[in-house]
């Protein structure tokens, strides 16, 4: 890679870790209700006289923290393993209903296996990969893969959600809050949900890096791809199987969130001009960053009200989709 | 060397192109001619894998289909006539050529940015390092993605009209490296629409019509044979005399 675009990641990645550390911090400490931001800090540092105070911080604002991170990273780590693979800016685990099946089959599996997480957490697994399947095998129906792959995905999100409003109607019980999980939000998220998935996630990561130098060279189109020794189907397969297991295991935990695998990865591409090598690493930095503010935001915007994270984030990612739709119709 | 036997290519019953016979050798530059849509390019698509075929293709002894993909492309490097625009830098392109040769974490070595910087330097594109692809003009393109084939370092490049988007000094100065590389001991496989270049810039001259190989040879033996020329081209060329000519084949009647 040229030296200032290395330049430019290292920064940008120095960067993102510079404001995830804020983050974090500002998540851990920021003041609500009766726990002051020097009580938060006592409690972080094991100085707290409450027992309240440790509790909100260790017991429910650090699971919350680690669990955004995780899940940011997981979402716009597998939205760029799509828009790599399919060659499409568009492609995002929620556009193409990705999410929406995952979420399907975990609700599927509450209810099936109402005590066992693991269970439903091979329910998301599963229902990310039937997600997958069926859009590409409409759009590969349809014969125009890469153009019709999008449309697909919102047919097949429209009939997975579907899915998951009849479990939440005729069995409301199956889900603590309906409306958190549908726009995705991390109010319940807990150390056991981010424990089971964690290796589906450092699993997926790990792939994903390895993935990285085939998938660049999927920009510079199939045939050329294959002359340079790639396996380009089967990298395609694999790439597209990571990418839903990534976001399987983010739904499990923080429900339906949408945008972060759409909007992270493109601005990542705007911003620093650069293979996928460093884009993942910054695409995850990056997504770590954006779901642990948009947390905290909606946590403390219209404190004591919590609005759900994946509010905010549809609040900035449907216009920025709109943004890059009108972009991909002018003429280059 | 690539030996091809009795081969037909295509997708199931439907078949784009027969070969009974054809070998490319190293150290050669092969000239692939015919009309547009009989088979050229299909057949440099079967010879780097991007196309199923029957019957045997051998590249140096070894049968094309049980080689692994990144085993082939340390054979072969092949330039296809459509090239995309992506939004990363010349340089980055180019290290792409290296891609077969590295390990799974893609580091380059010392020798590996060597190649990069000699191909480059080689198709004149050392200056555009860090331009981005997308920035460039179509020659600069093609010279860019030339450098990448190069930067491959195979004993055999196959290259789908390699001239397409060049103007006269680089096209001249491609036929130039081509022959810089047979020089080297590399074989080169090329299409062309461009019969005085074809035959001026080439050792051998394979010809295809309706799907088939009709005639593989020397230079001078295939522009002797003016019907065989007229009835796959509609023209055929002849040797002209001068010591300041650019082609010494031009086209005739």
């Amino acid at each position: 890679m040229a030296a200032d675009a290395s330049r430019r990641a290292v920064l940008a990645l120095v960067a993102g870790g510079l404001c995830l550390a804020l983050a974090m911090a500002a998540s851990l400490l920021a003041r609500t209700g009766a726990l002051s931001t020097a009580e938060a800090w006592h409690a972080l540092t094991g100085a707290a006289t409450s027992s309240s105070a440790h509790l909100i911080v260790w017991g429910v604002r650090l699971p919350r923290v680690l669990a955004a991170c995780a899940c940011g990273v997981s979402l716009a780590v597998s939205g760029a393993l799509l828009q790599a693979a399919l060659d499409n800016d568009l492609a995002s685990p929620q556009v193409m209903g990705i999410n929406a099946g995952a979420g399907f089959f975990a609700l599927a599996g509450t209810l099936l296996f109402p005590f066992s997480g693991v269970a439903r957490q091979l329910m998301a697994l599963v229902g990310a990969l039937v997600s997958t399947l069926m859009v590409y095998l409409v759009a590969r129906r349809a014969g125009a893969a890469r153009t019709t792959l999008v449309l697909a995905g919102v047919a097949v999100s429209s009939l997975m959600s579907a899915g998951s409003n009849a479990i939440v109607t005729i069995w409301p019980k199956t889900v603590v809050d309906k409306l958190a999980f549908s726009l995705g939000g991390l109010t319940g998220a807990t150390v056991s949900q981010l424990t089971l998935s964690a290796p589906f996630m450092v699993a997926g990561l790990g792939a994903a890096l390895l993935l990285a130098p085939g998938l660049d060279l999927l920009a510079l189109g199939d045939e050329t791809a294959i002359g340079l020794g790639l396996d380009v189907r089967r990298h395609r397969v694999v790439a597209i199987v990571c990418a839903a297991t990534l976001a399987a295991a983010a739904v499990s935990v923080c429900g339906m969130l949408g945008f972060v695998g759409l909007m992270v990865p493109n601005l990542v591409r705007m911003a620093v001009r650069c293979g996928l090598r460093w884009g993942l690493p910054l695409c995850a930095i990056w997504g770590a960053v954006l779901l642990v503010t948009c947390d905290l935001l909606a946590r403390v915007l219209f404190f004591p009200y919590e609005l759900p994270a994946g509010l905010l984030l549809s609040l900035l990612g449907a216009p920025f989709f709109i943004m890059l739709l009108m972009r991909r119709r002018r003429p280059r | 060397m690539i030996e091809l036997r009795e081969v037909t290519l295509g997708y199931g019953e439907q078949v784009l192109l027969r070969v009974d016979e054809l070998t490319l050798p190293r150290g050669r530059i092969t000239a692939v001619i015919g009309r547009n849509g009989c088979g050229k390019s299909t057949l440099l698509r079967a010879l780097v894998g991007v196309l199923p075929y029957g019957g045997s293709i051998r590249l140096d002894g070894d049968e094309l289909r049980s080689l692994s993909h990144r085993e082939r492309a340390r054979r072969v490097a092949y330039l296809p006539q459509t090239l995309s625009t992506p939004a990363m830098s010349v340089h980055t392109l180019v290290g792409h050529g290296r891609f077969a040769r590295l390990g799974p974490l893609q580091s380059l070595s010392r020798a590996d940015r060597s190649a990069i910087q000699q191909a480059m330097e080689l198709t004149d594109v050392w200056e555009l390092r860090h331009a981005l692809v997308r920035d460039l003009s179509g020659g600069e393109r093609q010279r860019a993605y030339l450098a990448m084939a190069i930067a491959q370092d195979t004993p055999m490049l196959l290259l789908d009209e390699p001239g397409a988007h060049l103007d006269v000094s680089h096209r001249l100065e491609a036929a130039r490296i081509m022959r810089q590389l047979a020089n080297e001991g590399r074989g080169v496989v090329v299409t062309s629409h461009d019969l005085p270049e074809a035959f001026s810039g080439c050792d051998d001259i394979c010809i295809v019509n309706h799907e088939t190989i009709v005639a593989q040879g020397a230079v001078d033996s295939i522009a002797a044979d003016e019907t065989l020329l007229r009835d796959a081209m509609g023209v055929c060329v002849r040797r002209v005399e001068g010591e300041d000519l650019v082609h010494p084949y031009s086209l005739s009647y």
